[in-house]
């Protein structure tokens, strides 16, 4: 009976989300744009220039990998940014130590940076690739 | 309809299963005749559907209404035999409904079980389990992965199922029953995807597995469209990216990632229509935007992404020619 309940409860909310439809049940699309502040302008990226940023994150012990790939749609774009580290401390992202970018069409860069345990840490990317600027942050990891 | 008149149909109805599933398997369904039913006599069939035993409802509806296969429908729902109980259920309701040498189609099945479905709920209001719903941080995440659209035609159906099959891992994650059924969630869940107007970041969420056996250089690509070259290898640990490009500054970009903690991706998406369909095993995605396309998969214990100015055939084809 239990398992009956259980059923019948699957198919009731399914019809339930499908009765009120894709778009209402599902909106949940953010419709804001990541914006970055730069040199007092809030920049909002086009991404017209760009195909894919790729942050991310690993940490073995106190030993943190920041990682960045960044893709241009033109193979011959000018591609100029920085990577952030930034920590988690005191209910917000601070940050850590940055290293520059620069590339053309694509880049990459890895990093090692000697961290403290039980602590958050993220990437962070403001890169500009033929004058368009966007930012990128990568999911936390914690040594 | 009462417990105790549900348990006499369920016995009544597997003792009659039996025997029929030797006719069903010594009979042609090529011969079988198929008969329309009018608006009335589906109403009529509404009601009897109501009062098939639960499991059989749960077959009618999962193939009328949420488009699942016999198969699909004896993994979600862990029965058996799905196929033959569902063309016995249709000989029987055919003949409940006194057509005696040919069976109900199946538009008017579908047309029935979508009349029965809501008198289906109507009994469930009380159920506690829907009252307050704790979802866990991790199942709201997944959520996000709806706001997809899908390449099928019949979008709400389809929808329709998935949410089915998430509530159903949820709930039954719950109860301890379906806890341990990772088929199923691997192969629906194992992306989020944040959509925004103009850029989409897809997570990867396949750190689970066993990564640490992964060796990205056995993965051989072996087909790289005529006129692309490669200029750049991008070797960073887990990621490795190989960049090609045309005499005409095409390119192509083949990147393999294993997904050691949750990989964020930003892409472009904007006025693109992202598609999912099941490639290799595993949810994948195929868009296209400016004159590039892009396709992300997973595949043994590795993430795909490939882009490039193609079109989706000469993409998929390379993702096919992924081998180790």
């Amino acid at each position: 009976m239990k398992l009956k309940k259980i059923g019948a409860a699957v198919l009731a909310t399914a019809v339930m989300l499908g009765s009120i439809g894709i778009g209402d049940v599902y909106a949940i699309e953010q419709q804001k744009n990541i914006s970055v502040y730069t040199n007092n302008h809030i920049i909002t990226p086009f991404w017209s220039e760009i195909i894919n940023i790729l942050p991310s994150i690993s940490a073995s012990g106190n030993a943190i990998n920041p990682k960045v790939y960044i893709e241009a749609k033109s193979p011959s774009a000018s591609i100029i940014g920085t990577m952030y580290l930034e920590k988690y401390s005191s209910g917000r992202w601070v940050n850590v130590t940055s290293w520059s970018l620069k590339g053309t069409g694509s880049l990459s860069s890895s990093k090692s940076y000697s961290g403290t345990l039980n602590t958050k840490y993220r990437t962070r990317v403001v890169v500009t690739i033929n004058g368009e600027t966007a930012e990128a942050v990568s999911a936390p990891c914690e040594t | 309809m009462s417990r105790t008149i549900d348990i006499i149909m369920k016995d009544v109805c597997e003792l009659s299963f039996q025997d029929e599933l030797h006719k069903i398997s010594e009979s042609d369904t090529n011969d079988i005749v198929y008969e329309t039913l009018s608006k009335e006599h589906i109403s009529i069939l509404a009601k009897k559907i109501g009062l098939l035993p639960f499991e059989y409802r749960s077959i009618l509806f999962f193939r009328y209404c949420f488009r699942s296969t016999p198969y699909e429908t004896d993994k979600i729902l862990k029965t058996e035999n799905s196929k033959s109980k569902l063309y016995y259920i249709q000989k029987m309701l055919s003949n409940l409904m006194g057509i005696q040498n040919s069976l109900i189609d199946n538009n008017s099945m579908g047309e029935a079980c979508k009349l029965s479905l809501p008198d289906e709920m109507k009994d469930y209001d009380n159920i506690e389990a829907l009252k307050k719903p704790v979802y866990t941080k991790s199942f709201r995440k997944k959520l996000k992965e709806f706001n997809i659209s899908q390449s099928n035609n019949n979008i709400y159906l389809s929808i329709a199922k998935k949410a089915a099959i998430f509530i159903l891992i949820f709930i039954m994650s719950l109860s301890t029953v379906l806890v341990f059924n990772t088929e199923a969630r691997t192969k629906l869940f194992n992306w989020i995807i944040e959509k925004f107007p103009k850029y989409s970041i897809f997570t990867s969420q396949n750190a689970n597995e066993d990564t640490e056996q992964v060796d990205l250089s056995s993965f051989k690509i072996k087909y790289i469209p005529a006129g692309f070259e490669l200029y750049n290898i991008h070797e960073m640990g887990n990621i490795v990216i190989y960049n090609y490009i045309s005499k005409n500054n095409y390119i192509l970009t083949v990147k393999l990632l294993i997904p050691l903690g949750e990989i964020k991706s930003y892409y472009d998406t904007e006025n693109a229509v992202i598609e999912e369909f099941i490639f290799k095993e595993s949810q994948a995605y195929i868009w296209q935007t400016d004159g590039i396309t892009y396709l992300l998969w997973h595949w043994s214990g590795v993430d795909f992404h490939i882009t490039g100015n193609l079109n989706k055939d000469e993409i998929i084809k390379i993702a096919e020619n992924i081998s180790k």
